[in-house]
C-alpha cells in the first residue's frame, strides 16, 4: 500500500513539470528567472534526450552510485552554469551533445553494472556541458542566482524522477523496456553524431 | 503491482517529448519528428518487414524476443551511418521487399533458426532500412527530431509485431501467426515483382 501511494505521489509532480514548458515558453520573460532557468534545458530536444538517458542509466545502478551521480550532476550543472554566466563559452557543441547521448544511451542498452567512478565521471561531464550551455544563455536582466537554481533544479529533478522510476521496476519485461528505450536513444545520438561527422556540408547549409 | 511504475516512466518521457514541440512554435521540431515518424509507417514494405521482425521474434521466444528490439535500432543506425558517409548499398528497396518475403516465409514455416542466423537475416533488413532513411537525414529540417521520430516509429512497429506474436501462447493463435506469415510473404512477393519488373 505504501509503495502505491509513493507511486501516485510523483505522477502529479511529473504532470505539473511536463505541462509547464508548453505554456511558459511564450512568456519566458514573465515566468521569472527561476522558471526561465528551470525550463531552458527542458525545451531543447538534445538536452532532454541526454538527461533522460542519464536518468535511465543511473536508475539501472545500485542506490549509492546512483545517488552520488545525481548529486555530481547537480553540482556540475551549477559549476558549469556559473562558468557559462561568467562568459566561458564553448564552440558549437552539437556533436558533443549527440555523442554524449550516444555513449550514455548505449550503456543503458547494454545494462551492465558500471564502475561507480565511470558513472560519476559521466555525470560530471554531462553536468558541466549542459551547465555551460544553459548558463551562457541567461537572458539579460534576469536574476542570475534564481536562473542558476532553476537550471540546476530542472534537469536534476527529471533525472531524479527517472532514477526513482527505473529503480522500482522489477518485472523482467519492464527492464527490457528500459534497455529498448536506451537503444532508441543511442540510435538517435549515433545518427545525429554521424550527420555532424560524416556530412558536415549539410550542416553549413 | 510493481509494474505500476512503468507508466510512471513512460508518462514523463512522453510528456517531455511533447512539450518541446509545443514550446517551439517553428515547424522545425514538429516537422522533423513527423517526417521521421511517417517514413517507416507509410512505406508498406518497411511496415510489413518491421511487424514481421516483431512477430518472428515472439515466435522464436527468448532471447530473440528481447534481443531484437534492442539490437535492431543499433544495426539500423549502422545502415544510416553508411548512407551519411555516402556509401551506397546495392538495391536497397529490392532488398527490403525481399526481406518481407523471407521474414513472412520464416513465420509461415515457424522456422527455428539459431540465434546468430536470425540476427543475420534481420540485420540485412535493418541495414537496408537504416540506409533508406539515413539518405534523407541530411536534408531534414531538424535532424535530431527526425531521427527520434524515425527510431520511435520503428520501435513501435516492432512492439506491435511482438504483441501480435504473443498469440503464440494459444494453439489457434500459433496457427493464425503462420497464416499471417504466409500473407506477409505473399504481399512481399507482390512488392518484389513491382521492383523486378519496373
Amino acid at each position: 500500500m505504501r509503495r502505491r501511494t509513493v507511486g501516485l505521489l510523483w505522477l502529479p509532480a511529473v504532470l505539473a513539470l511536463a505541462a509547464t514548458p508548453a505554456r511558459a515558453h511564450d512568456a519566458f520573460g514573465n515566468a521569472g528567472a527561476f522558471w526561465g532557468g528551470f525550463l531552458h534545458p527542458l525545451t531543447a530536444l538534445e538536452h532532454v534526450l541526454a538527461i533522460v538517458a542519464f536518468g535511465l542509466l543511473a536508475g539501472l545502478q545500485p542506490l549509492r552510485p546512483a545517488f552520488a551521480a545525481l548529486l555530481t550532476f547537480a553540482l556540475a550543472l551549477a559549476a558549469g552554469g556559473i562558468a557559462g554566466m561568467a562568459g566561458w563559452t564553448l564552440p558549437d557543441l552539437g556533436f558533443v551533445t549527440a555523442g554524449s547521448i550516444a555513449v550514455i544511451a548505449l550503456l543503458v542498452a547494454l545494462a551492465r553494472p558500471l564502475p561507480p567512478a565511470l558513472l560519476i565521471a559521466l555525470a560530471l561531464l554531462l553536468g558541466l556541458l549542459h551547465g555551460l550551455a544553459n548558463g551562457a544563455a541567461v537572458p539579460a536582466g534576469f536574476d542570475r542566482i534564481a536562473f542558476l537554481l532553476g537550471m540546476v533544479a530542472g534537469p536534476a529533478l527529471v533525472a531524479h524522477l527517472l532514477i526513482g522510476g527505473v529503480r522500482r521496476l522489477e518485472a523482467p519485461w519492464t527492464r527490457v523496456a528500459v534497455r529498448v528505450l536506451g537503444s532508441w536513444l543511442a540510435a538517435v545520438g549515433l545518427l545525429v553524431l554521424g550527420r555532424f561527422v560524416l556530412t558536415p556540408s549539410a550542416i553549413a547549409g | 503491482m510493481r509494474t505500476a511504475a512503468l507508466p510512471g516512466i513512460i508518462l514523463p518521457l512522453l510528456l517531455l517529448a511533447a512539450s518541446p514541440a509545443l514550446a517551439h512554435t517553428g515547424v522545425g521540431v514538429i516537422g522533423g519528428f513527423q517526417s521521421g515518424f511517417q517514413h517507416p509507417i507509410f512505406g508498406i514494405d518497411h511496415l510489413l518487414a518491421m511487424v514481421a521482425v516483431g512477430i518472428w521474434g515472439a515466435q522464436l521466444g527468448s532471447p530473440a524476443i528481447w534481443a531484437l528490439p534492442i539490437a535492431f535500432p543499433l544495426i539500423m543506425t549502422g545502415g544510416g551511418l553508411l548512407a551519411l558517409a555516402g556509401v551506397g548499398l546495392p538495391m536497397v528497396e529490392t532488398t527490403i521487399a525481399a526481406s518481407v518475403v523471407v521474414l513472412g516465409a520464416l513465420i509461415a514455416i515457424a522456422a527455428r533458426l539459431p540465434i546468430w542466423l536470425a540476427v543475420v537475416v534481420v540485420a540485412i533488413f535493418a541495414l537496408s532500412h537504416g540506409h533508406a532513411h539515413g539518405t534523407e537525414l541530411p536534408a531534414a529540417a531538424d535532424p535530431i527530431a527526425y531521427s527520434l521520430g524515425f527510431v520511435v516509429a520503428t520501435g513501435m512497429l516492432h512492439a506491435i509485431g511482438i504483441v501480435i506474436g504473443l498469440l503464440i501462447r494459444w494453439p489457434h493463435g500459433a496457427l493464425a501467426l503462420r497464416v499471417g506469415g504466409g500473407a506477409i510473404c505473399a504481399a512481399g512477393l507482390w512488392l518484389l515483382s513491382s521492383h523486378v519488373i519496373a
